[in-house]
């Protein structure tokens, strides 16, 4: 009577823990979804974004926000008032979609020649072309009538008509004759910017969302309209922006995870259906691996606003590491001798230690500058957390389904115990797999390499790819992402610094490392220049040197030198000013201002050019990154090591040396034939085998355990057969995801998986010992 | 009674459409007459600013094909400017390099267009000038509006006469005499850009 009072107050208080914990994980996911739903990110960078706390690094952050918000669509025909009344319409959709913060299309606030003019014309002679400083310092009057001549002879140049009887030198009227918009490809038509190419007028539309991360129904859904749009016969429809990037990337990351992870489940749960017999088994791993995820869901909700697509699709692999609790307690349910008041009594101590040891590989990640291998390490912890919970509490309510009919372990798991027995004993590490693995590793030692290069770890899908192309060939040039960020204690010592980045940067043009640049110093000179430019210009009148043009005019040319410099706060309030205003911050005292690059050819000329000096810094933060990687990468593998050499200590604690070893040594080798045969088959290894490696260390150490603590018991080969075909659905499937990176991680996991399986009742060995 | 009036409006309307065709006809005519496919001649320039009283004088070669027109100023001082690709070009002097004077511009293309007589419906509004072997156009495209108030290509004998007037009203009068309609090999290789 007692035995079964104990049992069912055993179970009450079961059942009602965890109804609690699944009632607070629900009231918190609500709360979370309500308040602060997740948004996911594709931004490749983002993903591998690191926390930086420096000024620069603010700065940085702030600059490609602004970017990552800012999207590009081009709305072509061959018509210029059908293009525009076409893109006018889509502004006004765009309008109306949540999340979108502003939409331009009308572009009748563009700085006009007239108004350019006007505005400087009081600075004349202190603003002056490089070319026209050129032909002044060298004093050649020829060559500076000639140049004079050829501005106005020239047809149609208004800012010459514009300015030539205030100004007889035609400095100003040179000064404007470049182009403020940069050779963008787009010129100025019934208030909007339009690029004609291949006989189509496209117009330009540019909307900037509320976040960096828009929410993927938003982004989903635009782009769905965008599609509707371009089926349109008659008209064009072109797109650029991290927001097309994001859909495109949440959609095949929803789709793999669909996919994958329906697969994987399928597979266990018909390996579930065929072992136990039981739809309570099916009905209960459904719920741990349900558990799990929204542990994991929650794990993610609580510390980050975003999270990475890559994240999204890596969570599948909690399916596989969280089922194989399942397989041990319903492997213990089935045939174990356990009292019913504590069925799982003699897996208990195994399941905490596995969690513990999978928990630590995971919390490895943690220590990643990496905001990516965070979400991952928090998901999996959190997930396997609610994984063991449920295995804990709920599986032992259900014991009596188990006990019906036959709990005899079937003949075919027999003969794989007997197997597996037989090839423990003859097999020898030393004598079988010393000289085989030494080969292998030396071979893949010398063909492969470390791919750092984040770029290379997702992949764009090829119709945004053909967007993006198609945008930049009718836009001309594009910006790139890679910039100069210069810094000064004062406004004048930042426009001198600039104007030293440009002084070296002209011959990077001329060697065709980069295109173009913008700057605010091409148009507002430091103080100090513009006093050198009215010197120069003073010096020749002295030497006569226009003479001959204002002789031609009948114009006198008056310099005045008492002229006052044109300042950075009364510039920015011109409309050439105001369209450079986002290229001039002013924090703390401190002053930043942004070289625009385009056309890059060669990144690490650039980069070389400026790594001397601190206070211009060449932003390119996917070089960064990548370089941050190779740090994170090498310091993984001696995380690694250390992460072996510390379950050697608990091994040893808990057992004695010889086991330790050999439990050891099965994961160990197994991650090394893992990264090895990886290194063959793709020819170069990235960080995502190596964080395959704390996977298969993981699994290897939990095998370990339980053949350490359970020798060669039927059912162990059983749980860890299961967890192995698992392990094995789950990570043979990524080798097919369209993302390298993942791919990578798969490849290197089944491997790895597949060795640990047949390696790691090595330990029994000591264990009989 | 009104039977007859109604005759009598067809026939003026119809009238009325025959002076339109006729001078449409006239226009592409003279269009024709004005183009230039291809050749190589001699052009004066004669730019007047309001506020002076002799115009700025220039005088040189031009040379055409269908993908391209150069402008080769001779006098007073030398400078060539290439019109190729929607872009323009110059240089100021023979051996220099070219420059980019203005890049993927409607006023690369129209200019190059104006100087061929290639003239689009698109970007002008054209008519024909009364009694005078003359087209006028007035800019319909807004960035030529912007720059120019009209423009007219006239054809007196073997001349082509290109009067452009800006937005200030300041006026430039163009005059080229076609030579020949071959281009030698030399000619055609200055219409390409030197790379």
């Amino acid at each position: 009577m007692s035995y079964l009072t104990n049992y069912s107050q055993s179970n009450g208080f079961k059942a009602l823990a965890w109804l609690l914990q699944f009632s607070a994980l629900a009231a918190l996911l609500i709360y979370q979804q309500l308040t602060n739903p997740l948004a996911l990110n594709s931004d490749i960078s983002a993903i591998f974004a690191s926390e930086k706390s420096s000024p620069l690094a603010a700065i940085t952050t702030q600059i490609e926000q602004r970017a990552t918000r800012s999207q590009i669509v081009l709305v072509g025909a061959p018509d210029l008032n059908g293009a525009i009344s076409a893109a006018d319409k889509l502004a006004r959709q765009l309008r109306t979609i949540t999340g979108i913060a502003t939409v331009n299309v009308i572009f009748d606030q563009l700085p006009t020649l007239p108004q350019l003019i006007n505005q400087h014309l009081g600075a004349k002679h202190l603003l002056l072309s490089d070319h026209y400083v050129k032909l002044l310092a060298a004093g050649d009057s020829e060559a500076l009538f000639r140049y004079q001549f050829s501005l106005l002879n020239q047809v149609g140049n208004q800012a010459v008509a514009l300015s030539v009887q205030a100004d007889p030198s035609l400095s100003i009227a040179d000064y404007f004759s470049r182009s403020v918009i940069a050779s963008s490809g787009l010129s100025p038509q019934q208030n909007h910017l339009v690029a004609q190419y291949q006989n189509k007028h496209y117009v330009f539309i540019s909307f900037q969302t509320e976040q960096s991360g828009i929410d993927i129904k938003s982004s989903q859904a635009l782009v769905a309209h965008l599609t509707q749009l371009a089926l349109q016969p008659n008209f064009e429809y072109l797109y650029t922006g991290a927001i097309f990037y994001a859909s495109a990337a949440s959609e095949t990351g929803q789709f793999e995870m669909t996919l994958y992870g329906g697969l994987s489940l399928l597979a266990m749960l018909l390996m579930i259906g065929i072992v136990y017999r039981s739809g309570v088994a099916i009905g209960l791993t459904l719920t741990l691996i349900g558990v799990s995820f929204l542990y994991g869901y929650l794990g993610l909700s609580l510390f980050y606003d975003e999270i990475s697509v890559i994240a999204l699709v890596f969570s599948v692999t909690l399916i596989g590491i969280s089922a194989d609790y399942s397989f041990h307690a319903l492997t213990e349910l089935k045939y174990g001798n356990g009292q019913p008041q504590q069925p799982l009594r003699a897996i208990t101590s195994s399941l905490v230690m596995s969690y513990l040891t999978t928990g630590a590989g995971y919390l490895v990640l943690l220590l990643a500058p990496f905001v990516l291998f965070k979400q991952i390490a928090i998901f999996t912890i959190f997930g396997l957390f609610g994984a063991l919970v449920t295995v804990l509490l709920l599986y032992p309510l259900l014991q009596r389904y188990f006990k019906q009919g036959n709990s005899e372990i079937t003949p075919n798991i027999i003969k794989l115990n007997q197997w597996h027995q037989r090839f423990s004993r003859r097999f020898s590490l030393t004598k079988h797999l010393a000289l085989p693995l030494l080969i292998l590793l030396g071979t893949a030692a010398y063909i492969s390499d470390f791919n750092d290069d984040i770029r290379d770890f997702y992949a764009v899908a090829p119709a945004i790819k053909a967007n993006e192309d198609k945008v930049q060939s009718i836009l001309k040039q594009k910006w790139q992402m890679q910039y100069l960020l210069i810094a000064a204690s004062s406004p004048q010592a930042l426009l001198e610094r600039e104007e030293l980045a440009l002084k070296q940067l002209k011959p990077l043009i001329e060697q065709g490392v980069l295109s173009h640049y913008s700057a605010i110093s091409q148009w507002l000179p430091s103080q100090q220049q513009q006093l050198a430019n009215l010197e120069l210009m003073t010096q020749a009148q002295e030497q006569g040197m226009f003479n001959r043009l204002t002789s031609m005019l009948g114009q006198p040319l008056i310099i005045n030198n008492l002229q006052q410099s044109l300042l950075p706060n009364k510039w920015f309030e011109t409309a050439l000013g105001r369209m450079f205003s986002n290229q001039w911050l002013a924090i703390d005292q401190q002053y930043y201002s942004v070289v625009r690059l385009a056309g890059i050819t060669d990144v690490s000329v650039i980069n070389q050019t400026f790594s001397a000096n601190q206070q211009i810094n060449f932003i390119d933060k996917a070089s960064e990154i990548s370089a941050q990687v190779q740090q994170f990468r090498q310091l993984l593998i001696w995380v690694l090591v250390a992460a072996v050499l510390a379950a050697l200590v608990v091994f040893c604690l808990r057992y004695n040396i010889a086991i330790a070893l050999r439990a050891i040594v099965s994961p160990v080798v197994a991650l090394l034939i893992a990264l090895a045969l990886s290194s063959l088959i793709e020819q170069q290894l990235n960080i995502f085998n190596l964080v395959a490696g704390v996977l298969i260390l993981a699994l290897g150490l939990d095998y370990s355990v339980f053949f350490a603590e359970h020798g060669f018991e039927r059912k162990i080969t059983l749980t860890t057969l299961m967890s192995a075909l698992s392990s094995i659905f789950v990570f043979a499937i990524l080798m097919f995801s369209s993302m390298p990176a993942i791919r990578s991680f798969g490849l290197t996991v089944f491997i790895g998986v597949l060795v640990v399986f047949v390696l790691a009742p090595q330990v029994i060995k000591a264990r009989s010992l | 009674m009104n039977k007859v009036i109604t005759l009598i409006l067809m026939m003026l309307l119809l009238n009325c459409g025959n002076a339109i065709a006729q001078q449409s006809a006239d226009e592409l005519r003279l269009l024709e007459q004005l183009r230039i496919e291809q050749g190589s001649g001699e052009f004066s320039q004669q730019k007047y600013f309001k506020f002076l009283s002799l115009p700025i004088r220039s005088s040189g070669v031009f040379k055409v094909n269908p993908n391209a027109a150069l402008w080769h100023t001779q006098q007073p001082v030398f400078s060539q400017v290439l019109f190729a690709d929607d872009n323009i070009y110059r240089r100021l002097a023979l051996n220099g390099p070219y420059q980019v004077l203005v890049q993927n511009s409607e006023l690369g293309s129209v200019l190059g267009a104006i100087f061929k007589a290639e003239i689009s419906t698109n970007d002008w509004s054209i008519s024909m000038v009364e009694k005078q072997p003359c087209i006028k156009l007035i800019p319909k495209n807004p960035s030529l509006i912007a720059i120019f108030s009209r423009v007219s290509l006239c054809l007196k004998q073997q001349q082509r006469v290109i009067t452009l007037w800006d937005k200030q009203d300041n006026k430039t009068i163009i005059t080229m005499t076609l030579l020949a309609n071959q281009l030698s090999q030399q000619d055609v290789d200055a219409l390409e850009l030197p790379h």
